[in-house]
């Protein structure tokens, strides 16, 4: 076991170093990304909505104060998205269940007394009787939008006919509409992604084939928006508007020019590569850290996400930048761990200069969830730098490992440094370590819940570490070297690809990806500018054709 | 009182945090106070607390309690016929003969009980001085419900996180938390609660908005010799006194003086221990504390009769109106915000 770690190390840091001296922004210029499309690109994907794409598709039906009660199906994660780990989600019996359930109540309450205006236009002759011209103005209107498609000959009038039964064998009008928009959130057209493409055209000068107009919605939609196509999205695919590159930019760039949609979609793209979610679970040894409240977590997560979105979406700067930004936002919450006066919640604040925080690794976030319940760990941050940053995956270590051995407790040394130095003494550890270690331990800065500290057990935290072989001193220096280490881009662009395709990128998506990193580079890594270029690739709108099945058992990147 | 292990970090803590500006570096060191400023810049406002300022959150507001009272009993009567125990004309007094008293001799001599009009008995000071004014202290003992190990006190100790008792403290010009020759001390009634952790405790480095309120804030100016400050006399007004069914009760003490030690944990935070003496008037302690006393469990009309049994003071030259009055004041390390707004 040992050696086949050792074996895996040595083979992602070979990849991590060949990648990023490919992808060097110091190329000569070649065409843009938008403009390859000889490259037959990776195979179609069926992805199961998310949970946080299940509530939210259905928040943009029927409005965000409908309450949806998440389906507790695991989502799982691939290559360190779940967004990807959704082309390998299935629903279990029981998951079902949950799903029907959630979908019930949905129906229940967008047709009650008080909501049913929003989606009705008109109203039936009778409340306890059916009606089927009403039923049928509704199918007509909702159906499409529900099940992401327009509806196939004779679909909609079985859904009349079954609003029809219903409503006469309970006398309720409503309730057989609730039976018919139950069955659209149940059905696999909303709880799946699912993809089709165009017949082959042999006369097409592009490889693979084209997406139709509806898959090109859903995936353009939950890409920017994280949620469903809206009517006029749906409306230019059945036009064949999004079959046409003119169509095709108008629709990506009226998704991009909504900004609160496209502000709810970036912060999915980030509590997920983040996975920002799992801090509602952290738990922290109340005794030690009794400051790490409820509020403290709720508004951890919220200020990375705020810090993510006015950076990258309204101040449209530098993605780099955002592991050096000394902008943020604070609340009253959050004050006591930073150490810093709060007149009023969420007021903007900025770190100062040449202290020790910068950038949003400096965020309690990042550090609180990064860390043991009782204590900080330098492996479990730098380890999160090099997976979900730097695309470096570390494989998890022998079983034969056990973590707790390097607790303070246990007497290896008073600093995670003296203990770990002794880990690495090992050579099976030191594979792995030697790269985890010297990311990791530049935030000892900062103990299991974030707060700063210069000490550990009574004694100095030295904080010199390094990155792809640039040194810093401390973790001050950190930042900046993370900044600018070429593989913080290539990753993003990686990433971002992946999580809008919905796959891990196929054999010949190379020259692509380096395409979008140059152009990344050259729009001063203005991310709202790498999402339209990405979906302005051959390979978001293209396909090789339906998935093999053992490709669907790919892991990791 | 600090030692000198104790207060050497401390000084460098202060150097450090006016070097240094605001957040991390507050943290460090942390502690309330800063030295101010930080980054500057854009749309992004740097922290509002001045260079050489240091704030505190209340954490306690209790009775003083000196060591060494009720711990012997003395049947005997009740100066005013009324027992807050099951017998109504006999009680265990508490005895406080050994007590030591850390306060201040606020009238300047050392009084007795036959001496002219409102005389009382001072009590040593813990310094080796005599002639320390508390004469509240023989009211705790009278009212059962105000001893050490009754009801009050814990719900005095609960007080200021629970939100019924909110002020911070402000500590300016401080150079040297050794030895400073003149500092500044506002004591201001604040509108809200510290947050409270999930031990139930404040947490340290809260910040609290001020109460706008020009009344509920007192000046001090002071000093520190060898770790402790001890402050001048001025008239000392707290408001938004939310005790039990109690609201908007103030109290008031005339030539109120601050005493304080300063103890700085492992992580930077500072705690202040203090005692705030002062004349506690007939009309201000019973407009501020006698619904609570009868709330606990005392009789109607028992703390008037305590007051002017031991009231030591006459401002009018005819009647025992005032008594001296002790409260120990327990703070940590915080932020006070709303200045800018309050004072526009």
């Amino acid at each position: 076991m040992p050696a086949r770690i050792l074996v895996l190390c040595a083979w992602t840091l070979t990849l991590a170093a060949c990648s990023s001296s490919t992808s060097s922004s110091s190329e000569p210029a070649g065409p843009r990304a938008s403009e390859l499309d000889d490259y037959t690109p990776g195979p179609m994907a069926m992805r199961r909505l998310t949970a946080d794409q299940f509530v939210s598709s259905i928040h943009a039906l029927f409005g965000d104060d409908l309450e949806v009660f998440p389906p507790t199906e695991v989502d799982t994660r691939v290559a360190g998205l779940l967004s990807l780990g959704a082309t390998a989600a299935s629903i279990t019996p029981a998951g079902f269940e949950r799903y029907e359930a959630s979908a019930r109540q949905v129906a229940t309450d967008v047709f009650s007394s008080e909501r049913r205006a929003r989606v009705l236009s008109c109203g039936p002759d009778s409340p306890t009787s059916a009606d089927d011209a009403c039923a049928e103005e509704l199918v007509n209107s909702l159906a499409p939008l529900v099940l992401r498609r327009a509806l196939r000959p004779g679909e909609g009038s079985a859904y009349v006919a079954l609003a029809r039964s219903t409503a006469q064998e309970l006398g309720d009008f409503y309730k057989g509409l609730e039976a018919i928009l139950s069955s659209w959130l149940l059905s696999p057209d909303f709880l799946f992604i699912q993809e089709r493409a165009h017949p082959l055209d042999p006369e097409a000068s592009s490889a693979g084939v084209m997406l139709t107009g509806e898959t090109l919605a859903s995936r353009l939609s939950y890409f920017l928006w994280n949620t469903g196509p809206d009517a006029e999205l749906l409306d230019a695919a059945w036009s064949g508007e999004l079959d046409t590159d003119e169509g095709y930019r108008t629709q990506v760039d009226r998704l991009l020019a909504d900004s609160g949609r496209l502000e709810v979609g970036v912060r999915a793209l980030f509590s997920d590569l983040y996975d920002l979610d799992a801090l509602d679970h952290a738990q922290k040894d109340p005794e030690r850290f009794p400051e790490f409240t409820l509020d403290v977590i709720a508004d951890a997560k919220e200020q990375t996400l705020r810090t993510i979105v006015e950076h990258l979406l309204v101040e449209r700067a530098d993605y780099r930048d955002l592991f050096t930004t000394r902008k943020t936002f604070m609340t009253r919450s959050l004050g006591p761990i930073y150490g810093v006066a709060v007149a009023e919640d969420w007021e903007p604040h900025q770190f100062a200069a040449g202290g020790p925080r910068a950038g949003i690794l400096s965020h309690v976030s990042f550090l609180a969830l990064q860390a043991r319940s009782s204590r900080s760990s330098p492996v479990l941050r730098g380890k999160f730098v090099l997976d979900s940053l730097l695309c470096t995956p570390i494989p998890p270590p022998p079983a034969t490992v056990n973590s707790e051995a390097i607790a303070p407790e246990n007497g290896l040394g008073p600093t995670a440094r003296e203990r770990l130095a002794v880990h690495r003494a090992d050579p099976n550890c030191a594979v792995c370590h030697d790269s985890i270690d010297p990311i990791g331990l530049p935030f000892e800065s900062f103990d299991a819940i974030g707060r700063f500290r210069t000490q550990e057990n009574g004694v100095d935290i030295e904080t010199y570490g390094e990155i792809s072989g640039v040194e810093y001193d401390d973790i001050a220096g950190l930042y900046p070297t993370l900044r600018d280490t070429p593989r913080l881009t290539t990753c993003m662009v990686r990433q971002l690809f992946m999580h809008a395709v919905g796959r891990l990128p196929g054999s010949e998506e190379d020259e692509v990806l380096g395409a979008l990193e140059t152009d990344f580079a050259s729009d001063r890594h203005d991310f709202v500018e790498l999402m339209r270029n990405v979906a302005l690739t051959h390979g978001f709108r293209a396909t090789s054709g339906p998935r093999e099945a053992e490709q669907t058992e790919g892991e990791g990147v | 009182m600090l030692g000198v292990a104790q207060t050497r970090p401390l000084v460098l803590l202060l150097l450090m945090a006016a070097a240094c500006g605001d957040t991390g570096s507050g943290t460090t060191g942390g502690a309330g106070g800063t030295g101010g400023a930080g980054g500057t810049g854009g749309d992004f406002p740097s922290n509002p607390v001045p260079a050489g300022t240091w704030d505190f959150l209340a954490t306690e507001l209790n009775f003083y309690y000196p060591e060494g009272i009720g711990q012997s009993t003395d049947v005997t009567t009740n100066p005013c016929g009324i027992n807050a125990g099951t017998d109504n004309t006999m009680y265990e007094a508490l005895t406080y003969d050994e007590v030591v008293v850390t306060g201040f001799d606020m009238d300047g001599t050392v009084s007795s009980s036959d001496e002219g009009l409102c005389g009382q008995v001072d009590f040593p000071g813990t310094d080796g001085g005599e002639g320390v004014d508390y004469a509240f202290l023989h009211v705790i003992d009278m009212i059962r419900p105000i001893r050490p190990d009754q009801i009050a006190r814990g719900v005095l100790a609960q007080a200021p996180s629970e939100g019924l008792i909110n002020f911070g403290i402000r500590l300016s010009g401080v150079d040297d938390f050794e030895n400073d020759d003149s500092v500044e001390v506002l004591v201001i009634t604040t509108i809200e609660p510290p947050q409270r952790g999930t031990d139930g405790r404040i947490i340290p480095l809260s910040s609290v908005t001020i109460d706008p309120t020009p009344e509920w804030r007192t000046t001090f100016t002071g000093r520190i010799v060898d770790g402790v400050l001890t402050t001048d006399p001025a008239e000392f007004v707290l408001g938004d006194i939310d005790l039990l069914v109690i609201f908007d009760r103030v109290v008031r003490l005339t030539d109120a003086r601050l005493r304080a030690t300063f103890v700085e944990r492992d992580n930077g935070v500072i705690e202040v221990d203090g005692l705030l003496s002062g004349w506690w008037s007939r009309e201000n302690m019973l407009h501020a504390i006698s619904q609570v006393v009868t709330a606990i469990g005392s009789n109607d009309g028992e703390l008037a009769c305590a007051f002017d049994t031991w009231a030591d003071r006459s401002t009018d030259g005819e009647t025992c109106d005032s008594m001296s009055m002790i409260f120990k004041v327990g703070a940590v390390s915080g932020f006070l915000t709303g200045f800018d707004t309050a004072e526009e």
